[in-house]
């Protein structure tokens, strides 16, 4: 018998639902949360720039859109941050983020391509690290998980890497 | 079929030189298209331009038979080696177990010329296009039937129990079946139902798109020219929009049929155990094999006329490299009940009955927000109408008219939507004007993701999106719990397979 394939009574499927997910270290809030700063920073040029060519009216509605959409991100970064997490199983590998949209996303081993880290100039201030894990379909099918300590980032890499080259 | 030898280096048929040739002066052609119109209407530079395509044609002529003499390739157990490059030498080693999929191909000129291209496939490869150009017929098929072999050879299961079962499958399935054969009736069948108004919008779109490279040389032209006739352009501004209305769907029909008839001429589609055979075209004749076990998935489309006539199309969808997407895309233009059932049992040899699927069906969320959406989407159009005419109480009833149709038809697409899935594939039945059903095998997939917003938690709905190597579909608002359940059962499926699955 090469290939087992008995039929499966609903409760013996192993559930997704019950794994533990390991979350992200505190820095990689901090790090999003300054990006995010950043950004707004610069976007504020284009605010300014606003303000010779727009009536008082104009500007005060273009405030409150900016303003809530600010505050939108700014619940999505900090409640969202709590919902994020990773988790390992013996077959696969799970992500899960979002707050506003929560997503879980699932690789099996046996159908990772390679994986690769890499490390930016500010993840590296931050001692962060990013995994990503390559499927055959193109980008729409890969896995990024950032904002992981290098060592987890390696350790997982290598884990991942050694598990989807025992199928073939 | 022995007298071919492909262990040594081969070269190409000699005629290659002008199949070479004829590809070097298109790519030329419409590298230059832009230059040569500009400069044979502008008066001054008109006779540099014909030295310069006269030097370029000799200086073409050359490189292609260079190219021609340094194009070498051969053929052993593992691997295909093509040599080629007049300056930098390139030499390309395919491993045979990653070709996808081996195509003869004739286009007109190598059509006269009696000779055959022969294209190879491969996963995830860059968007070099791996070709042997100019081959003679019989060689260009030993060369396929043996690439086939060796390929197939690599595919079988190494332990011996396996293989002798799957030798005799092999020869219990060897026989090719034909499966659809088009004669010209049907293919005109096939013309007319066409969605006419799509492919008049595609032409429009890629006219834009390749006049767009030139506006810079006809801009002025036409500046010029509207101006001239502009005041009578606008005097007959209403029998101008239906003379082009009536001009767009005559020019899409009659592209409809050209192109139906260019693509599915003498369409032949053919299958045994091991892969499809499909061979199509009128002046580009196209043949492909298709090995079964590198299908990621199938999907049935048809649309209400082509339903009454009791017949659909069917995509094959196999994984492709982000650069050639589309590229992979086959399709058998015509298949009636009996043939999908023939594909179904060759396909998917588990379980077809129907008492093993059991039926999801999407959340009564999802009529409403589909018709919330649709009706959303018509109010910029009511606005701008109602702002330019001031027709308000007309425009708010046609308006009220349009939403009332919309919910009918989120309702109906809502009663349209079914998920079948059993052991051994999921199959999503969806829409009613352009009915889609897609076929999938559990262990196709490769990631599997559930995502839900923060409106969505309350009524426990979810959607599932799936992705194989040839792209993916969404479960849209589906039950939380059925969707957990589904992605449990599809990974535990995936995860357990061991066979080949690309």
């Amino acid at each position: 018998m090469l290939l087992e394939n008995l039929q499966l009574e609903k409760s013996d499927l192993p559930l997704l639902e019950n794994v533990d997910y390991s979350p992200h270290p505190k820095d990689y809030r901090d790090m999003r949360l300054l990006i995010l700063m950043i950004v707004m920073f610069l976007l504020s040029g284009f605010w300014i720039m606003q303000l010779v060519f727009l009536n008082m009216t104009a500007m005060g509605v273009i405030f409150l859109i900016w303003l809530g959409l600010l505050s939108l991100i700014l619940l999505e970064e900090i409640k969202g941050f709590k919902k994020r997490g990773y988790a390992l199983r013996q077959r696969d590998i799970t992500y899960k983020k979002g707050f506003l949209i929560h997503s879980q996303t699932t690789i099996p081993f046996n159908r990772v391509q390679h994986c690769e880290t890499t490390q930016g100039p500010l993840s590296r201030a931050f001692g962060l690290m990013s995994l990503k894990v390559f499927t055959a379909g193109g980008a729409s099918s890969d896995l990024r998980i950032s904002g992981l300590r290098p060592e987890e980032a390696n350790r997982l890499k290598d884990f991942i890497t050694e598990a989807s080259s025992t199928y073939e | 079929m022995s007298e071919y030898k492909f262990e040594e280096f081969n070269h190409q048929n000699i005629l290659g030189v002008v199949i070479i040739f004829a590809q070097s002066v298109r790519k030329m052609l419409n590298a230059y298209l832009a230059f040569f119109a500009y400069s044979i209407f502008s008066d001054g530079i008109g006779k540099y331009a014909w030295w310069f395509f006269g030097i370029s044609l000799v200086f073409t002529a050359v490189t292609s038979v260079l190219k021609y003499r340094n194009f070498r390739f051969k053929l052993d157990d593992t691997q295909l080696v093509l040599n080629s490059g007049i300056f930098t030498k390139d030499v390309m080693n395919i491993p045979l177990d990653r070709i996808q999929s081996v195509q003869m191909h004739q286009n007109f000129i190598q059509r006269i010329l009696g000779i055959t291209g022969l294209k190879i496939d491969t996963a995830g490869s860059s968007s070099e296009e791996l070709e042997i150009p100019a081959l003679k017929r019989e060689k260009a098929e030993s060369l396929l039937e043996l690439l086939k072999g060796k390929i197939r050879n690599e595919d079988l299961p190494k332990s011996d129990e396996r293989r002798e079962e799957s030798s005799e499958v092999l020869e219990k399935k060897s026989l090719k079946e034909t499966l659809v054969n088009l004669d010209f009736k049907a293919i005109l069948v096939l013309a007319i139902t066409e969605n006419h108004i799509r492919n008049g919008l595609i032409a429009v779109a890629f006219i834009m798109g390749y006049a767009g490279q030139y506006l810079d040389y006809s801009e002025q032209f036409v500046v010029d020219v509207f101006d001239d006739y502009a005041p009578e352009l606008v005097e007959s501004g209403i029998a101008l929009i239906i003379v082009f209305v009536f001009t767009f769907l005559f020019l899409s029909v009659l592209l409809s049929f050209i192109q139906v008839i260019l693509k599915f001429f003498d369409f032949k589609a053919e299958v045994d155990g091991q892969s499809f055979y499909i061979s199509s075209g009128l002046i580009k004749r196209n043949e492909f094999t298709i090995p079964l076990k590198k299908i990621q998935f199938l999907e049935w489309k048809t649309n209400l006329l082509r339903k009454r006539l009791g017949f659909e199309s069917i995509s094959i969808h196999q994984g492709r490299s982000v650069e050639s997407a589309g590229k992979n895309l086959l399709e058998i233009p015509s298949c009636y009940s009996e043939q999908t059932e023939k594909v179904m049992e060759t396909l998917y040899t588990e379980l077809v009955d129907d008492d093993y699927f059991f039926l999801l069906q999407p959340h009564t969320y999802q009529r409403v927000f589909r018709a919330l959406v649709l009706s959303l989407f018509g109010i910029p159009f009511f606005l701008i109408a109602l702002i330019a005419t001031e027709e308000f109480v007309v425009f708010s009833g046609l308006y009220l008219v349009y939403v009332f149709v919309m919910i009918a038809a989120a309702e109906k697409y809502y009663q349209s939507i079914n998920l079948w899935v059993n052991e051994e594939v999921i199959i999503y039945e969806r829409g009613w004007i352009f009915p889609k059903r897609t076929v999938v095998k559990l262990h196709k997939f490769q990631t599997v993701e559930l995502t839900q917003t923060v409106f969505q938690a309350k009524r426990n709905i979810c959607h599932l999106t799936f992705s194989t190597a040839a792209g993916g579909r969404s479960f849209r608002f589906f039950d939380k719990n059925e969707m957990e359940e589904l992605r449990d059962f599809v990974l535990y499926k995936t995860e357990s397979f061991t066979g080949k699955w690309m």
